[in-house]
């Protein structure tokens, strides 16, 4: 498949938005369970949860510039009893509106989100946040099944497109979460960047597990079958036109074969080896602006990785547009 | 009683390759509810346009026993159209009352999800349109009455100047098309996607010339 | 593969001849129950007829058939209307200087079928008269005339210079030249004293060919889209089998600007020259314009045969022959703009010797007599000119260095000889054959070049066997020099398995010049796409003494385009990916809007582009 540029980027950043909303929840109840105090943290949370809004919100505009007809984008939720996409599309704008919700409880002022119901204290930001988490899941889910649901493109036709988009989300989420909190918050900094040293080998291992199933992939699809024929030699003289057509522009990455190839191994490097090597060397040191820097190494090496994923897609209909004379 | 389910047929062993079916197909649909079509640099380097149909060469086999086959190339309006549950907006859709799959051009997004879940790449983006735009089996034709009934096909079938398209119900074992998909071992594209395409191909082979040369004899 | 076809043919004779139960009287009055024929019928098309020696395959070819009995019977090769006609049929052309006489019209037809040396179209020193040497000793039965040679032999002023060159349609200054590159130079090549070799250029044509920016004067042509045109039975017809059928086109949109039909063009020159056929007795014009002309025209007056066959008389009731009918048009257009007469079946087969066919075709004027039309196995019309030749017949005899060539092509039994630039090439230097072919996609429409057609062929290829290119170190997609003993070219090579080692070959009608057609600068048709035609000569390799010859049949003067030997090898790294020769650009003739618009949608009705 031909990389689109704006869906790279609207799902590496949402899916960081994603992830480092996991990581404030889930240090939220690290927290809360080891009698820790939110309070000092607030204002981190707060800054945190809107830097997650603002990705996952960059990332629901960018995906309007996807669109022939962005006008008509309200009318992409009508079949979510089908199409995954329509879930997407319901689910993303819902898990905004959620964390938007739980965000409050980090305004200042807002004191009462502890609710005492008889006996029961219900702690409300626990309770949005655990409805976040689960929408953040199912967004996960919705978005990589996107992909994973076309049985024709046999590289995402895997669980191996979930568990990827699930981990590399939320490593860099975590990564994130990490440098921000080194800048505000550096007592939390630590567990954030052992989590991100785990998710991101996670990441690279699922990756490159998913690297390995994709080059043992036999075609389903031949010229052959393509075409009814049965010989072994079929060669294609002319696609029918000679200038070009949409099948021509969007289902191939129009790259070389070295160009393709120099990208696996750049976001392998970019998106998980430098950034595993640069949090091991800040498990002692503590340094924002290393961290910083590893953030933004694994996000070019996010990008590339996006780029790689549709560019290793191979779509059947390729063999009906090989050659023009 | 299966369901209507209007599709082509097309003859492999007569398309001489002459793209009088793109020809006919483009402008009959560039100039109805289709349409238009559009042609980007038209007169320029590397024209480039939307077509629903086209016909594309293969050459089979070696010299001095190479086939050369002409391969048109539309719509197959499978029964169980992958291109229509991705559909967001439900945009896409196939018609119940006679199988034909379309897209709805108030409600298309142009997202182009629809054509990556098709194997065949029969969808085209309108570029300047931005709408998903195939072959719609030429219904505006079919249901016209002020057509006289003769010419109530696909613009395609009847421009072809060797008869190689067929037109009709595949489920009406009655039907022209029907009796010439079994007469001919009709056969799908990449029956391995089990999408169950409508539209069917019949091989190159010659059963007359080979009965009159006894060539069949000798095979059976 | 010869034999097993040999075999094949003999075989349908044999064993799977068809008859019919036909009742039908032979013209010797005989009465034949059935129709009988071995149903084997081969065409020999255009590309036989593209090689010098493609008059004498094609007679061996038709031999053939006329000994497997399959000339007009069922199965086999049936005749069209007007034909089949005597051998050789009527008229001859003019035969002598003195027929062409200033300001005066010409005596009877400028084309015909030379029936002996008599008819030849030469002076008393057996030299041509025409200026593409037309019905001349080098090539005595050239009935279609040798377009390829006439701006050569008006630019070298033989036989004569001339004062204007008046070209329709052809697109002498592209494709339909051999030699195009010194053709062009020739167009514009000036004599010593400054003036040109041909001083005036008129050309007609609806499209900006590579012709037009030659041209001194240019007379816009229409599409058929915007006027009336005939397929006659006096010219060429569309017939069937069972009988003659001819179709008009009537206009369905007014000319643009001041394109007019080039049929009204002529009519009207016909007007002001005040040739006899389109005078009355008075003095006055008697044809309004084409379509009248085409209505009224009788091959001789009152003998009710026209143009168009279809609803002739008063009032549109009698086919084939009748009064002239003024709704006639009318009637054509509400048929399909088309008539078909159907032969009665007594008259539909073996009609060379069919009476009843034979005498009906006399009345209509296919022929002149009711004899019967018999296949000459043996050719008395080339044995005339045989012996002209070999000094055994009286009359004109061919100069002294044509002899030898006359006598061994003459040849009244068919034979197989090497075409004559082959004999002349060193075909271990040059071991391919080039050839060509019209894309169907675009066979009749190639000069629109039409928004919809230029995508599916925007430029060419060199299609070459797949072992001959590797043989030739050359590898798909490779841009590669094609080069013969006249001239190279650079192209794009395309391998494939569809056509023989030895023979190479691209689609015709795609290359074209820099800037023309109304394209960009930057068209595929002229930056990828190219011309066999640089390769081929339209004159032979010149020999000691034998004076410029036409690279054509020494018969019938037919253009030998696929005479040319040629060799490929791969382009260096170096040289751009662009074919080669490339031309300038021509300036926009006044007038003319460069279309260079983005986007297109065309919607049928709405009377304008979106």
């Amino acid at each position: 498949m031909k990389p689109p540029f704006s869906v790279i980027f609207l799902t590496t950043l949402i899916g960081m938005g994603q992830g480092l909303f996991l990581a404030l929840y889930s240090e939220q109840i690290y927290l809360s369970l080891t009698q820790g105090e939110m309070e000092p943290f607030n204002f981190f949370f707060l800054v945190s949860t809107c830097i997650a809004l603002c990705l996952t919100g960059l990332g629901l505009i960018a995906s309007f510039f996807h669109l022939g007809h962005p006008e008509r984008a309200w009318r992409s939720a009508a079949c979510w009893k089908t199409s995954w996409l329509s879930r997407e599309v319901i689910a993303l704008p819902l898990f905004i509106l959620f964390v938007f919700i739980y965000s409050l409880n980090f305004f200042p002022g807002f004191t009462t989100h502890i609710l005492k119901v008889d006996s029961i204290t219900i702690n409300l930001s626990i309770v949005t946040g655990f409805l976040c988490s689960i929408l953040c899941i199912v967004l996960f889910v919705c978005t990589s099944m996107i992909y994973a649901c076309l049985r024709f493109l046999q590289e995402w036709n895997s669980l191996f497109t979930m568990i990827n988009f699930m981990l590399m989300g939320c490593a860099s989420g975590f990564i994130l979460a990490a440098t921000i909190s080194s800048f505000m918050a550096p007592l939390l900094t630590l567990n954030y960047v052992v989590i991100a040293i785990v998710l991101t080998i996670l990441a690279a291992t699922s990756r490159s597990l998913s690297l390995a199933r994709n080059k043992k992939l036999r075609p389903k699809s031949t010229i052959q079958s393509a075409l009814g024929i049965n010989n072994p030699k079929i060669v294609q003289k002319s696609q029918g036109a000679m200038g070009g057509s949409f099948n021509t522009r969007i289902f191939f990455h129009g790259k070389s074969r070295l160009f393709f190839k120099s990208i696996k191994w750049i976001f392998l490097t970019l998106a998980f080896l430098i950034p595993i090597i640069m949090l091991l060397m800040e498990l002692e040191n503590n340094r924002p602006f290393i961290l910083l820097f590893a953030l933004l190494i694994q996000y070019i090496g996010l990008i590339a990785e996006r780029w790689y994923f549709f560019a290793e897609a191979k779509h059947p209909q390729n063999l009906y547009y090989q050659a023009i004379s | 009683m299966k369901k209507k389910q209007l599709a082509l047929a097309i003859d492999l062993n007569v398309c001489v390759g002459c793209h009088a079916c793109v020809t006919s197909c483009k402008q009959w649909n560039t100039s109805g509810s289709a349409g238009p079509l559009a042609d980007k640099r038209p007169y320029d380097e590397d024209p480039t346009g939307t077509f629903f149909n086209r016909v594309q060469t293969y050459e089979v086999g070696e010299y001095p026993h190479t086939q050369v086959v002409h391969f048109p190339k539309s719509c197959l309006h499978c029964e169980d159209p992958p291109c229509v549950p991705v559909c967001p907006t439900g945009a896409s859709y196939k018609r119940k009352e006679d199988g034909i799959v379309l897209v709805d051009y108030d409600k298309c997004i142009g997202c182009g999800y629809c054509s990556w879940a098709c194997p065949w790449g029969v969808r085209e983006m309108d570029e300047k349109n931005k709408v998903m735009t195939k072959c719609t089996l030429c219904v505006d034709r079919v249901y016209d009455e002020a057509l006289p009934e003769s010419e109530r096909k696909p613009a395609c079938v009847l421009a072809c100047p060797t008869n190689a398209r067929f037109f009709g119900d595949i489920n009406d074992p009655a039907s022209e098309i029907a009796q010439a998909i079994q007469e001919n071992d009709g056969y799908q594209l990449m029956p391995e996607w089990e999408t169950n395409p409508s539209n069917y191909y019949f091989s190159r082979k010659n059963k007359a010339y080979d009965a009159m040369t006894g060539k069949d004899e000798a095979a059976s | 593969m010869i034999k097993s076809l040999a075999h094949e043919m003999g075989m349908m004779g044999r064993e799977h001849s068809i008859e019919l139960p036909i009742a039908w009287t032979d013209v010797f009055g005989n009465e034949h129950k059935t129709v009988k024929g071995n149903p084997v019928a081969f065409h020999a098309m255009r590309g036989l007829a593209a090689h010098s020696n493609g008059f004498q395959s094609i007679r061996a070819l038709s031999i053939l058939m006329t000994l497997l009995g399959t000339i007009d019977v069922p199965g086999g090769f049936r005749h069209k209307a007007p034909y089949p006609k005597h051998i050789p049929p009527f008229p001859t052309p003019p035969n002598h200087p003195d027929a062409v006489q200033p300001n005066t019209p010409l005596a009877g037809s400028p084309l015909g079928w030379p029936a002996s040396p008599d008819d030849l179209f030469v002076d008393d020193e057996g030299n041509p008269v025409r200026i593409d040497k037309g019905f001349s000793w080098e090539h005595p039965l050239s009935v279609h005339g040798l377009l390829h040679n006439v701006i050569t032999n008006a630019w070298r002023g033989d036989p004569y210079h001339i004062d204007t060159l008046f070209i329709f349609m052809a697109n002498l200054a592209w494709n339909s030249s051999m030699n195009t590159m010194q053709t062009r130079d020739m167009l514009k090549d000036k004599q010593a004293n400054g003036e040109y070799k041909i001083p005036f250029i008129i050309v007609s044509d609806a499209f900006q060919s590579e012709m037009v920016e030659f041209a001194d004067l240019v007379l816009p042509d229409t599409t058929y889209l915007e006027r009336h045109d005939v397929m006659s039975m006096l010219d060429r017809p569309i017939s069937e089998y069972d009988g003659p059928m001819d179709s008009v086109r009537i206009p369905i949109l007014p000319p643009k600007g001041e394109c007019r039909p080039f049929q009204e063009v002529i009519v009207e020159l016909a007007g002001r020259l005040k040739l006899p056929v389109f005078m009355q007795a008075d003095g006055q014009r008697k044809y309004k314009n084409y379509p009248d002309f085409i209505l009224n025209y009788e091959t001789e007056p009152g003998s009710g045969i026209g143009f168009l066959s279809g609803w002739r008389g008063r009032d549109g009731e009698k086919s084939m022959q009748g009064e002239p009918n003024p709704k006639q048009w009318e009637m054509y257009e509400k048929n399909n703009c088309y008539f078909h007469h159907k032969i009665p079946p007594e008259h539909q087969y073996l009609r060379n010797v069919n009476k009843g066919y034979l005498e009906w075709a006399k009345k209509l004027g296919f022929i002149k007599s009711v004899e019967p039309i018999t296949i000459q196995l043996y050719s008395e019309v080339l044995q005339h000119f045989r012996l002209a030749a070999q000094g055994k017949r009286a009359g004109r005899k061919p100069p002294s260095h044509l002899r030898k060539r006359i006598e061994t092509y003459f040849d009244p039994l068919p034979f197989y000889y090497e075409p004559l630039e082959v004999q002349l090439s060193d075909k271990n230097k040059y071991p391919l054959n080039a050839i060509t072919q019209r894309p169907m996609a675009m066979y009749h429409s190639w000069d629109s070049q039409n928004a919809w057609l230029r995508q599916i062929h925007t430029h060419n290829y060199l299609f070459v066997n797949t072992k001959t290119a590797s043989e030739n170190g050359i590898k798909d997609d490779d841009w590669i020099w094609i080069e013969s003993m006249h001239g190279k070219v650079r192209c794009m090579c395309r391998l494939t398995e569809a056509v023989e080692p030895g023979t190479v070959w691209t689609w015709n009608a795609i290359g074209k010049a820099r800037g023309t057609w109304g394209l960009t600068n930057r068209a595929n048709e002229s930056t990828k796409g190219f011309l066999l035609n640089h390769l081929i000569s339209e004159e032979l390799p010149q020999q000691e003494g034998m004076g410029h010859l036409s690279n054509s049949d020494p018969v019938t003067g037919q253009a030998g385009w696929y005479d040319v030997r040629v060799r490929i090898y791969k382009a260096d790294e170096e040289t751009p990916k662009e074919t080669w020769p490339q031309c300038e650009s021509p300036k926009t003739p006044p007038g003319v809007k460069k279309r260079t618009g983005l986007w297109q949608q065309y919607f049928a009705g709405k009377g304008k582009f979106k």
